[in-house]
């Protein structure tokens, strides 16, 4: 069902490519260091994402499919669907992102498939946290801005760290997993976790 | 002959939404055989007891009691109930089935309610009465024990409202039926009532 509803998804990839181009065009050649590519390919990441990942449930609220949702599947269920959907959406503008990014920027990534596992790892965490994050705002009244503001101070530790890892990644040759893409790991599977535990008091009405 | 172990319970429920109480000291209890109307004006909370004895939502005070219990006991239709337009009808159950013999009933139904020829068309497509009668089989398509109905035969023509009394009728022995109207052939179905407001 989510991919029947293509259009949030078309707007992120077309946000994503645009955004990689005009950063690239802006950057005009000029020899920008590890971290500040590092750091300028996780903002186009964040904010292509963000329009698609805060619709998992806010959506399901705006257009009343929520409670036949709840009626037809269990909580967990639910959860688990929508977590998915949420990953594979980043792994898929990933997919196209990276590689645009290290052709249009110069400098290449000294250990690619480094960069390619800190870049999993970033978007496991975020994914991760934008899931439940989507469904505790989807019950407010106010629920794009709610879901920019709640997520905010967990998601801007996670960026911090996944720039840290993707730095040195294309800086180093040889790093594979340095302990920030072991944290954006670990923290992936405490906001999974979580979500599961607290996932059915958020799912039902009041 | 009745189901004695199918019931719906709710005992002193109250609720209230931003410190307004819409209801309290609410008792209400429908059983196999036994369907139970809600009625009352419009603002009373008749949906919102509906969806508290379903389960759906959470009383301010009271106790529900349901047997079975689980979600999967739960048939449940309300005009609040939106359902994914870019799917076809089929798709749709099949979605809302619980097994294989729940997937199965959902040709017979669609004839049964005068859909089989929509049956792969897309939902968004449907007529305000269509899509109330796809509620109905949506709320139906697992044969649940415990049914919840919110205006049912609002918005359908006489053939429509026919084939759901039909249908009541034909198995209210094995179910707990409670119906949430103001219609007074719906209220006239049950055999009690409970009034709000």
């Amino acid at each position: 069902m989510e991919l029947r509803e293509k259009s949030a998804l078309n707007i992120a990839f077309a946000f994503a490519f645009i955004s990689t181009l005009a950063v690239s065009l802006v950057a005009g050649g000029a020899a920008l260091g590890a971290r500040e590519r590092a750091l300028l390919f996780w903002l186009i990441m964040f904010f292509s994402a963000m329009s698609g990942l805060s619709h998992a449930f806010v959506r399901e609220e705006e257009r009343g499919t929520a409670l036949f949702l709840r009626l037809s599947s269990p909580p967990a269920a639910v959860l688990s669907a929508k977590l998915l959907f949420n990953l594979l959406f980043f792994l898929a503008l990933q997919a196209v992102i990276a590689p645009l990014f290290v052709f249009f920027m110069e400098g290449g990534v000294a250990s690619p498939a480094g960069f390619a596992f800190s870049a999993l790892a970033g978007g496991a965490a975020l994914a991760s946290s934008a899931t439940v994050l989507s469904a505790i705002a989807a019950k407010s009244g106010a629920r794009g801005s709610l879901f920019t503001v709640i997520s905010f101070p967990v998601m801007l530790p996670v960026l911090i760290t996944a720039a840290g890892a993707t730095a040195d990644c294309i800086e180093t040759p040889g790093t594979l997993a340095g302990s920030e893409t072991v944290f954006l790991l670990a923290f992936s599977g405490a906001m999974i976790a979580v979500s599961y535990l607290v996932f059915e008091y958020i799912w039902i009405d009041e | 002959m009745a189901e004695t172990h199918i019931y719906i319970e709710g005992t002193s429920l109250a609720k209230g939404f931003n410190g307004r109480m819409i209801f309290s000291g609410i008792g209400i209890r429908a059983a196999a055989g036994s369907p139970v109307a809600v009625t009352g004006p419009n603002g009373s909370g008749k949906s919102t007891l509906l969806e508290i004895l379903a389960g759906l939502r959470k009383p301010t005070s009271g106790e529900v009691r349901r047997a079975p219990g689980g979600a999967e006991a739960i048939g449940f239709m309300s005009p609040r109930l939106t359902l994914y337009g870019e799917l076809t009808a089929l798709e749709l159950l099949e979605f809302a089935a619980k097994s294989s013999g729940a997937s199965a009933r959902a040709l017979p139904l669609l004839e049964g309610f005068g859909l089989s020829a929509h049956g792969h068309s897309r939902i968004g497509s449907f007529s305000t009465g269509m899509l109330q009668r796809l509620k109905f089989i949506t709320a139906v398509i697992n044969d649940p024990p415990l049914l919840f109905l919110d205006e049912p035969c609002s918005n359908l023509d006489a053939p429509g409202r026919d084939a759901i009394f039909k249908y009541l009728r034909s198995l209210q022995e094995k179910k707990a039926i409670v119906i949430a109207t103001n219609d007074a052939a719906e209220a006239d179905f049950c055999a009690g009532r409970v009034g709000l407001g």
